[in-house]
């Protein structure tokens, strides 16, 4: 009886934390009119070549202090450039005026405070850590938990 | 205490009004700063023994930037220099804030953007990071963009006065392409001077520059560009470049090494070719830039060329060791006679994201003396350099502030 009931706090357990655990969440504030975004998009949003929302609005980079498991999932592996790499990036686009410095965070809740506290503001943070201050955005067209979803 | 409450309540007021302004607009402020060692350990004359010079500490550029967005789409950015310059007048330093860049920008869409105020033409990657030290490798821009090198060699650069320009890209997959369509005022050859300007104040001249870049980038790690200017006007030359000559105590140099004859007002054409590339396969970087100016005074044609390439590798994204080759040719310069190597080999490293240290060791050598016809008739007045070639060695520190 044991067993069985240590097995469902298991699978109960296993399904809480579930397909978001590992994963990696795109999030923005609530009041932002977007609630999808292509990988395209990011690339360029993080890239700094894509500076405004569609309603005009500035956007508002977020980035996590150090390169740690989630931020090598979100550079290296899906943007396809490393950390250090996309810094370098923006401080020549920061020194030349063509955007802001990005705002740093040690936490990801750090982050989650920000982007709910400002319109324009987007960040990256672990799926399981996500709250619901903010709004998880879909990105081409998946939501985190889905089987296709890239961000993983 | 009526008074005293309508004057809390106008304080809590203006602080919430110079609150709400100051998160609406945006506003960042922000900077960078190269702190230098120069140690010149051995130069080079075909005539007299090696001479040292004294090391030099100094900070050599402290840069303020402010950036704003004051309303939707706008984009305002300042860039303030704080440095020391040598008055000659009175024989002592005096600090300047010079205005470095201002200008605004309106962003329609990625693809059409429009920027005016003073700022550097969009002329290739190195305009692009000129005042971007802290972002690059080496101690030492290249030689094209040091003021120096700027004022003496007559550069390729359309002063950052009054420009225009129109720019924006297109991105689809990892294939990028843009483009710059660029207008610049120029300056008059003295721009303080009340004879160059008119009853408004406003710096009247005949230096036009019209320009153009496209720029391609077919991968996220291969990238280039093409720039073409054109540039007319008065431009104000000092045909050689003083390199710290010995002097005596009324300042008169005492070792024919750099004659330093006056500036001269010249008028002249120049049409300017630029190609840039950059490839960063992996921790590898390899970057370059070409430029050709063609240029035509008065009675006499002839041709700058400036090339630069850069390859550097990471290790563990701190320390990148590097080599860098300039190369300068321009044959109404007597002091490089007609050519000066740049040899650089160094490393940077980077303890973390604020601070880049930095060591380099240069190795300058010059064109033959013979070479050129242009530059025989030019020494015939204009005394000759006696340089042959001479290593310097740099350290410096670089730190960005926000």
């Amino acid at each position: 009886m044991t067993s069985i009931l240590l097995a469902l706090l298991f699978i109960q357990l296993t399904l809480a934390i579930g397909p978001a655990a590992g994963q990696v969440a795109i999030i923005v504030n609530k009041e932002a009119a977007v609630r999808d975004i292509t990988k395209d998009e990011l690339k360029s949003v993080y890239f700094g070549e894509l500076q405004q929302w569609k309603d005009g609005d500035e956007i508002v980079l977020t980035d996590r202090k150090d390169n740690d498991v989630i931020a090598m999932k979100f550079y290296d592996d899906f943007l396809g450039r490393n950390q250090r790499k996309v810094r370098k990036l923006w401080l020549r686009k920061v020194l030349r005026g063509e955007i802001r410095p990005p705002e740093s965070f040690n936490t990801d809740g750090g982050i989650i405070k920000f982007v709910a506290e400002n319109k324009e503001a987007i960040g990256f943070v672990s799926a399981a850590s996500v709250k619901n201050s903010v709004r998880v955005l879909s990105v081409n067209g998946k939501n985190p938990g889905n089987r296709a979803y890239e961000l993983k | 205490m009526k008074r005293a409450i309508i004057l809390g309540s106008c304080i809590l007021v203006w602080l919430t009004v110079v609150e709400c302004s100051y998160s609406q607009s945006s506003l960042r402020i922000y900077g960078y700063g190269d702190l230098i060692f120069r140690d010149v350990f051995e130069r080079e004359f075909p005539n007299t023994a090696t001479i040292d010079e004294p090391k030099t500490f100094s900070l050599l550029r402290t840069h303020f930037l402010v950036s704003a967005t004051p309303i939707n789409r706008w984009r305002m950015f300042v860039n303030l220099r704080f440095k020391n310059a040598a008055d000659l007048t009175e024989g002592r330093l005096k600090g300047e804030i010079e205005l470095f860049e201002g200008w605004f920008q309106y962003t329609h869409s990625r693809a059409f953007n429009v920027r005016g105020g003073r700022f550097l033409s969009p002329f290739g990657y190195f305009n692009e990071i000129h005042v971007a030290s802290p972002a690059y490798n080496t101690v030492v821009l290249p030689l094209m963009f040091e003021d120096d090198f700027i004022r003496t060699a007559g550069g390729t650069i359309i002063p950052p006065n009054s420009n225009l320009q129109v720019f924006g890209d297109h991105r689809r997959g990892h294939f990028k392409i843009g483009y710059s369509l660029y207008i610049g005022n120029g300056t008059a050859p003295d721009e303080i001077a009340q004879a160059n300007r008119d009853n408004l104040n406003f710096d009247v001249n005949d230096n036009k520059g019209t320009g153009f870049r496209l720029a391609l980038d077919p991968t996220d790690n291969l990238g280039g560009g093409l720039s073409l200017y054109s540039e007319k006007g008065v431009f104000n030359v000092v045909p050689q470049m003083q390199l710290r000559a010995d002097t005596d105590g009324d300042g008169v140099p005492d070792t024919p090494i750099v004659p330093v004859p006056l500036p001269q007002e010249v008028e002249e054409e120049r049409k300017t070719v630029g190609l840039d590339f950059r490839f960063t396969p992996g921790d590898f970087e390899l970057r370059g830039e070409f430029i050709k100016s063609f240029i035509d005074i008065t009675g006499a044609d002839y041709d700058k060329t400036f090339y630069f390439v850069n390859l550097n590798y990471t290790f563990e994204e701190r320390f990148t060791p590097y080599f860098e080759l300039n190369v300068y040719r321009d044959p109404t310069h007597f002091v490089f006679r007609s050519e000066l190597r740049r040899f650089t080999l160094g490393a940077a490293f980077r303890p973390n994201g604020f601070v880049t240290l930095k060591a380099e060791f240069h190795n300058h050598t010059f064109g033959d003396v013979d070479e050129g016809e242009d530059f025989a008739q030019f020494v015939t007045r204009q005394p000759a350099s006696n340089f042959k070639s001479f290593q310097m060695f740099w350290t410096g520190v670089s730190f960005f502030f926000n």
